[in-house]
This record gives structure tokens, sequence and C-alpha cells, in this order.
């Protein structure tokens, strides 16, 4: 069996759930109780995965954003990325949380971590690499999909959102800014929720599931 | 060269639920830095008095802290100073015999606990 498991299909209810899972355990463990906006170390902390950030090299495919070695739990954030250090920083960590859910098989690892103590030679395990978080297809879509319940669930939006007009970027970067994450996770996080809808290529936002007053039902 | 530290920061922030970049905040470093210090891989070891804000703030014992990032105490280079011939001569030999330097520890550790 592998370290890491290729789920060719996760639903969104899935992945919601299982930050939903995370969320409530960290409720009720007291110094994990998650405030938002969230910062994702706490999270990783919850998890028992350490975190770094320092300079990956790039490899012969180009730059790396961040890497995961699983049997040192650890995730490891490119610093030479400047991008990294505000909200898009916050969007990778929790993408890279999200890799280590849904797509690292924890008893695997717990068990060659054993093997590795007991130094029975195993090859050195590669390191899981993320090279880019705008990669929207597969087992990237499902961690940025991760990423965006983990930063943004549902009940927060509803709270950041009172008060305010989905319609109005304004207001938008607003949102934005209280959740500590970059305008594009949060329009796209309203986009798979079906919030908003901002057509390819245009700035118009236009209510999702709503009236055509643009009033939009956060409680649907 | 920070074996130990590193992980005695680390678990002492999580048990007061502080992310990095709280505690990094707290005690004016770089988040950066602080995660490289709490995984051993920081070049350098902090500032004393950085040492000593990050024990106020995670209730460590600043002393020991300090010498476990491999930093002198500002108050004993004086100490050092004034006998710093006699220093490597002492230090070889509690490396050399390591009976020696458990006597010599041993002995410091006992008048430490009659003080208090």
């Amino acid at each position: 069996m592998s370290l890491i498991n290729y789920p060719s299909f996760l639903s969104k209810e899935h992945i919601e759930s299982e930050v939903e899972k995370i969320l409530e355990r960290m409720r009720s463990t007291p110094q994990y109780v998650p405030t938002f906006p969230l910062d994702p170390q706490r999270v990783a902390d919850f998890l028992d995965l350490t975190v770094v950030w320092d300079t990956i090299p790039p490899d012969t495919d180009g730059q790396i954003a961040a890497r995961i070695l699983p049997l040192l739990r650890q995730i490891e954030i490119n610093e030479a990325i400047p991008e990294l250090r505000g909200g898009f920083g916050n969007s990778t960590l929790a993408h890279e949380i999200g890799h280590w859910i849904l797509h690292i098989n924890h008893n695997e690892v717990d068990g060659s971590s054993k093997q590795q103590t007991l130094d029975l030679g195993l090859e050195d395990i590669q390191p899981f690499l993320c090279r880019s978080i705008s990669a929207q297809q597969g087992i990237e879509w499902q961690a940025q999909y991760f990423a965006g319940c983990l930063l943004m669930p549902r009940y927060i939006l509803k709270d950041v959102a009172q008060g305010r007009k989905l319609t109005k970027w304004k207001h938008l970067y607003a949102m934005a800014e209280d959740l500590g994450i970059t305008i594009s996770n949060l329009k796209n996080r309203l986009q798979d929720l079906g919030w908003i809808n901002i057509p390819n290529g245009s700035r118009q936002i236009y209510p999702g599931r709503s009236s055509p007053t643009g009033q939009i039902n956060l409680l649907d | 060269m920070l074996q130990g530290f590193g992980q005695q920061i680390r678990q002492a922030r999580k048990e007061k639920g502080y992310s990095q970049r709280d505690l990094a905040r707290l005690v004016d470093l770089d988040f950066t830095y602080l995660s490289k210090l709490e995984n051993d891989r920081a070049d350098y070891p902090p500032k004393e008095d950085a040492i000593r804000k990050l024990a106020e703030h995670l209730e460590l014992d600043a002393e020991e802290l300090v010498f476990l990032a491999g930093r002198i105490p500002e108050r004993d280079e004086e100490f050092l100073r004034q006998n710093y011939k006699a220093m490597p001569a002492l230090f070889r030999r509690m490396q050399e015999n390591p009976e020696f330097a458990q006597k010599v520890f041993n002995e410091a550790t006992q008048q430490d606990e009659q003080e208090k």
C-alpha cells in the first residue's frame, strides 16, 4: 500500500464533512477552539503536524510552493515565494493540510515511521510536492476545496456577510480582509457555494441562487 | 545546534494555544524564523533578550532556555572573561572524563536545590 492516496473523486459534501469533523474536535479542545480569521497553523498543531518555513529549491519541473514530508509529519512552505507570507500563505497551508487529511494514508505513515525507527532499511520516502495551488484538477482541486471550507466555513461566511452585498466587490474585499484570505479564495468559495456567479472574463458579480434583486438568501 | 530547544518551544507554544505567528508577534521575531527554531533548522540561535521573552510568554525557565539555545547568559560573560584561561581546560576535561563532568553537575545541582 502506498503512502499517498489518489482518489479520482471526492464529493464536495465529503470534503466539507471532513473539515467540519476537524473543527468540531478543535471546538472541544480548550486550547484549540477555532477563531476566525482562522490561522491554519493552529489546525496543523492540533493534527500534530509541524510547519516550517524554509527555502525549497526548484527542481527540474520548476518552482515548488510547498511539500509534505509524511514520515516527519511535517509541512514545508517555501519562504522564497514572498506572496506566501500573507493570505495566500494561509491558503497554501490550509491546502497542504487538505492533502494531509485527504491524500495521505495515515496508517501507512504510522507503520513506515515505526519501521524506520527500527532501522529496517526502508528507502527514503519521497516528499509530497505541491507546485501551484492554481491547478484545479484532481487532488489539487480536492485540497483547495478543503482549504476553502476550512478557512471559510458556511456559518462564518454567513456571519461575515451580514449587512453586506455579495454582488459588490467593495463588500467582498472587506469580507476577505475580515477572514484573512485573498479575494480570489473568497470569490471561488462563494461561487462553489452557488452564492454568486461571475462569468469567465467578467468583473460583473451576479447573485447565485438568489432573487433578481440581488438579495441572497444565505440560509439556503 | 539547537537540539531540544526547538522541541521545548514548540511544545510549550502548543500548550498555550498560540500559533507561530501569535508567538512571533509577542516576542518580536519573524514567524518564519520561529518556525525554523522549532524545527532545529535555524542557522543561528536567537539573541538572549528574545530567548527571555520566549521563556516569559511560554512560562519556561529562562536560564535553562538560554543555555539550551547555546548562548552564554550576559551576566556570566564577565565571569568567563575573568577565567578565560581555565575554561577551555575545564570543558575539555569534562568532555574527556564524563564521570568528572557528572560529579561537577551533581554538586552544582545539589547546591541549587539547597539554595531553593
